[in-house]
């Protein structure tokens, strides 16, 4: 009954996947980065799966996708932030997170074993320009939060990769160790499902080049 | 090789760090937004008031130097008129009359909107200049002392002038007080401006809320353009205070 309902709450990424499908005309090109690491995700995920049953391991596939997802997650931030003079942070951010993965990963040879240093690192990262990009909102925007995708998304980012730390730390520990982080590791896939609807949500909410007729000349990128 | 519970515990610890620097890193956050948001008000304050004043002075420069000057001639030309017709003489005079008063409202209505006395006088004299015009139409007795070696920085001048001038405005209009007293004296803490009335009083919160408060709002904003701080002492029918107090360095 869990595995089946584990199996089930990790293909909750096909539902913004759906959501984006259905409104992708109505989606700003800002977004798109967005849009792909969800289907880079659910690539993932089938990844995932067939590298479980060929290899016994999908160590690499996790690996790999981590990287991606850091490296995406950096550039729709850089997007969001709307500001040439944030490119050299996000480029530094970048560039740290890329020299981190190659050290854990290739330079100490992890390819095929879990390791937690590199996804607590780029998930604190991300985190903590989450919370910037919120605040910044919270006194710039005269629009309601509730119903802004960069909101709704930057609150899914802090609650999921707040989670990641904990997960990451739990599982460094071990599930058969202590009966807290076996809870911790077996909850993360609730939080996925919550995330996901979360993105959803943000997806229904994203507007763009229809609705408003001078967005191309601030989004045109 | 590490002990479980080592291991235990330092992962919880270097967990604890992290989310304790994501919540420190938060709060930091909040403060220096905050800060940002404020100095963006008052940079936004700044230029509506800047904006105000020029056009205060456009057309007060228009209403003087245009419109003045018009009808003045207009006046003329009617004195030059010959009219032998007892009725039409009266008529004449009678337009003549309120060409005077059109003139002398006009002149009113630009030294109300632009004090360019100030310029050149001190805020002392503008100031009673501007009682001594106010106190000929009105029932209520202002005073106004600023004590001795108090300096008044110039551009502090034309707030304070404006100040003075609401809450003379909003005194008259609204508290059916008597008698206004008007302070502005220097101590080492800053300038201090002081007005006390014998009025009815209200509740700042209930005007805010019903009427908008716009003059107390007109106070507040350049209250907030100076950094100073404003205080009203106030309840019905106890008459009203209002501290205004400007930092040195404002």
């Amino acid at each position: 009954m869990g595995v089946l309902i584990n199996f089930i709450l990790s293909q909750a990424i096909v539902i913004p996947i759906i959501m984006a499908l259905i409104r992708i005309k109505k989606i700003d090109k800002i977004y798109y980065p967005l849009l792909i690491l969800l289907l880079i995700g659910l690539l993932s995920e089938l990844a995932s799966f067939i590298c479980i049953n060929v290899f016994k391991t999908n160590a690499p596939v996790i690996k790999i996708y981590s990287l991606v997802e850091c490296c995406i997650i950096l550039y729709q931030l850089y997007l969001w932030k709307n500001g040439a003079r944030y490119r050299p942070m996000f480029v530094m951010l970048g560039l740290v997170c890329v020299i981190f993965w190659i050290v854990e990963t290739i330079v100490f040879k992890n390819m095929n074993t879990f390791s937690p240093y590199f996804r607590v690192f780029y998930a604190f990262i991300i985190v903590l320009l989450s919370i910037n990009q919120i605040n910044a909102m919270m006194f710039y925007q005269n629009v309601s939060l509730l119903k802004n995708p960069v909101f709704i998304i930057c609150l899914a980012f802090i609650i999921f990769f707040l989670y990641q730390i904990i997960y990451e730390a739990s599982y460094f520990i071990g599930s058969d160790k202590s009966t807290v982080a076996n809870k911790i590791i077996m909850g993360f896939s609730y939080i996925n499902f919550f995330i996901n609807l979360m993105c959803a949500a943000g997806i229904y909410f994203m507007g763009g080049s229809k609705d408003d007729p001078y967005s191309h000349y601030f989004n045109g990128r | 090789m590490r002990s479980m519970p080592d291991k235990l515990f330092y992962t919880v610890v270097i967990t604890s760090i992290l989310i304790a620097i994501v919540i420190i890193f938060f709060v930091i956050s909040v403060i220096r937004y905050h800060k940002r948001y404020i100095q963006l008000q008052k940079e936004r304050i700044q230029a509506q008031i800047m904006i105000q004043e020029q056009e205060r002075k456009r057309i007060a420069n228009d209403l003087h130097d245009s419109l003045g000057p018009m009808l003045s001639t207009v006046k003329l030309f009617m004195n030059s008129i010959a009219v032998n017709n007892d009725t039409d003489r009266e008529s004449l005079g009678k337009a003549s009359g309120y060409i005077d008063e059109t003139i002398n409202n006009l002149r009113e209505i630009a030294y109300n909107l632009l004090p360019s006395s100030l310029d050149r006088n001190s805020l002392e004299m503008v100031v009673n200049e501007y009682i001594g015009r106010m106190d000929s139409r009105q029932p209520i007795k202002i005073t106004f002392n600023v004590t001795k070696e108090t300096v008044i920085p110039k551009k502090t001048e034309i707030h304070l002038f404006r100040i003075i001038q609401e809450i003379i405005h909003n005194t008259i209009k609204h508290s059916g007080a008597r008698s206004l007293k008007l302070a502005i004296t220097s101590l080492p803490d800053g300038l201090f401006l002081v007005s006390e009335d014998n009025g009815r009083g209200f509740d700042p919160d209930n005007i805010r809320a019903v009427s908008g408060g716009l003059g107390l709002k007109s106070i507040e904003n350049r209250c907030q353009m100076l950094d100073a701080d404003f205080k009203i002492i106030t309840a019905k029918n106890e008459g009203c205070k209002m501290i205004i107090k400007v930092p040195v360095n404002s």
